[in-house]
């Protein structure tokens, strides 16, 4: 080895990072050429006084609160709910929620406004069935739960019962998304929970049925006579698809 | 609580590096103030994207958050703060470390003290500083290196022994004026 080869690997030599086979080589060099040991000793120097004297600045001790302010302020969604008795519970679920918020987007900086409401619907139906805290107003009577939400909301959402197709109305709650208070519909199959979130779509315009599958969760989404739906559940394709076709013919049909 | 899991994750995974963090991010700024802004910016986007974080070494993704931060943060405010000073003849390094100045050993020495030691890395450019900071104070290995700078591992061994050729005459020229 020549002094160009072991200038050129004198840094990786002091850091320990070389392999054995160069780091060996180099050594050799450094025992038979004096400018090269000379400049090693040099670097060496030059280390331990960065390392005794460089400051490692600790984080000062208010940030951590501050940081933890910050995220779990981040998500004004979690922050109105009754039901997260703590401030830690109500971090746990801001984090959750930006968790599933984000799946969509992490090869995307910004996601669009579509991605970012899948997420959200998703965020809610979970911290819903995590919580189990998924109605307001728990009754398999569309009778009573149709009423109970056209009286909060300043819209009316269509609510029917599947039972006998497998899929029993359990309730209904109130949430907020897409910066409005909305609808969540709650059925059941087997023991699986499906969230159809509704609220007035302001484009009023239709929008075509259209699937995704986020984290496991499947989400359907369509705008039909100025109201949006996003069905979310862990159903399997099947089961989700013959939801969706149940509630849209339904929702579609006179009287609702 | 028990499938809570993700927000224990993140708080496990990033929570312990806040003095990791913050360190890279006092000195990449060299301000309290910013430094805080950034570790703060940092952590807001690090739990946006904890889905991004594939397992591994939380520390390193972290700091590659930190340091994208700062980065992005400087752009934004580039007439601030945050403006680095160019250093012509810094940059220009043709002068072979403590050739001219005698005894380069005495005055290595002699620069020793904290403040010293932290006006010249705070001289030096940030692509600098970072990888010294990281390496020296941090004790990270290329490997970790190259993941928070996002460069090729080999970059990171001469971008160090540039940034200590750079250091050592920020130090000799510090002590010349002594």
């Amino acid at each position: 080895m020549d002094c160009t080869e072991a200038r050129e690997l004198l840094h990786g030599y002091l850091d320990n990072e070389l392999d054995a086979g160069h780091a060996m080589q180099v050594a050799r060099h450094l025992e038979s050429c004096e400018p090269c040991a000379a400049a090693h000793a040099l670097d060496l120097q030059l280390r331990s006084v960065v390392r005794n004297n460089a400051p490692r600045y600790p984080a000062p001790a208010h940030l951590r609160a501050k940081i933890l302010a910050t995220i779990g302020g981040s998500r004004h969604e979690t922050r109105r709910r009754g039901w997260l008795a703590t401030e830690w519970l109500r971090l746990g679920a801001s984090f959750a929620f930006a968790a599933l918020l984000t799946w969509g987007i992490t090869y995307h900086f910004v996601p669009s406004q579509e991605e970012t409401l899948v997420g959200e619907v998703v965020a809610a139906h979970v911290r819903g069935v995590l919580t189990g805290r998924l109605t307001d107003v728990a009754s398999s009577d569309r009778h009573a739960v149709k009423p109970w939400l056209s009286a909060r909301l300043d819209f009316s959402p269509p609510v029917s019962d599947f039972s006998a197709a497998g899929f029993p109305l359990i309730g209904g709650r109130l949430d907020y998304l897409d910066g409005r208070p909305i609808a969540v519909l709650t059925y059941q199959f087997r023991n699986h929970v499906i969230s159809v979130f509704v609220w007035p779509d302001r484009s009023g315009g239709e929008v075509e049925t259209s699937k995704e599958s986020r984290k496991g969760y499947n989400v359907t989404r369509w705008a039909r006579a100025g109201l949006r739906y996003h069905v979310v559940s862990d159903l399997s394709a099947e089961q989700s698809d013959r939801f969706v076709s149940l509630f849209q013919a339904a929702a579609d049909a006179p009287g609702r | 609580m028990a499938k809570d899991q993700e927000p224990e994750s993140f708080a496990q995974i990033a929570l312990p590096h806040l003095d990791v963090a913050y360190n890279l991010a006092r000195w990449l700024t060299r301000d309290d103030h910013l430094a805080e802004d950034v570790v703060q910016e940092a952590y807001l986007r690090a739990f946006r994207f904890f889905s991004s974080f594939r397992g591994g070494d939380g520390r390193a993704w972290l700091l590659t958050i930190v340091r994208n931060t700062f980065y992005s943060m400087r752009k934004r405010d580039h007439a601030a703060q945050l403006h680095e000073p160019f250093d012509e003849e810094l940059h220009d390094g043709a002068v072979e470390a403590g050739a001219q100045n005698g005894d380069p050993e005495a005055l290595l020495m002699r620069s020793a003290g904290g403040q010293i030691i932290r006006e010249a890395m705070d001289a030096l450019p940030a692509e600098f500083r970072e990888v010294l900071v990281l390496r020296e104070i941090e004790e990270l290995s290329y490997k970790d290196i190259a993941l928070v700078a996002e460069v090729p591992v080999g970059t990171v061994m001469s971008r160090l022994a540039r940034a200590r050729k750079l250091l050592r005459r920020q130090l000799e020229r510090a002590n010349g004026g002594l």
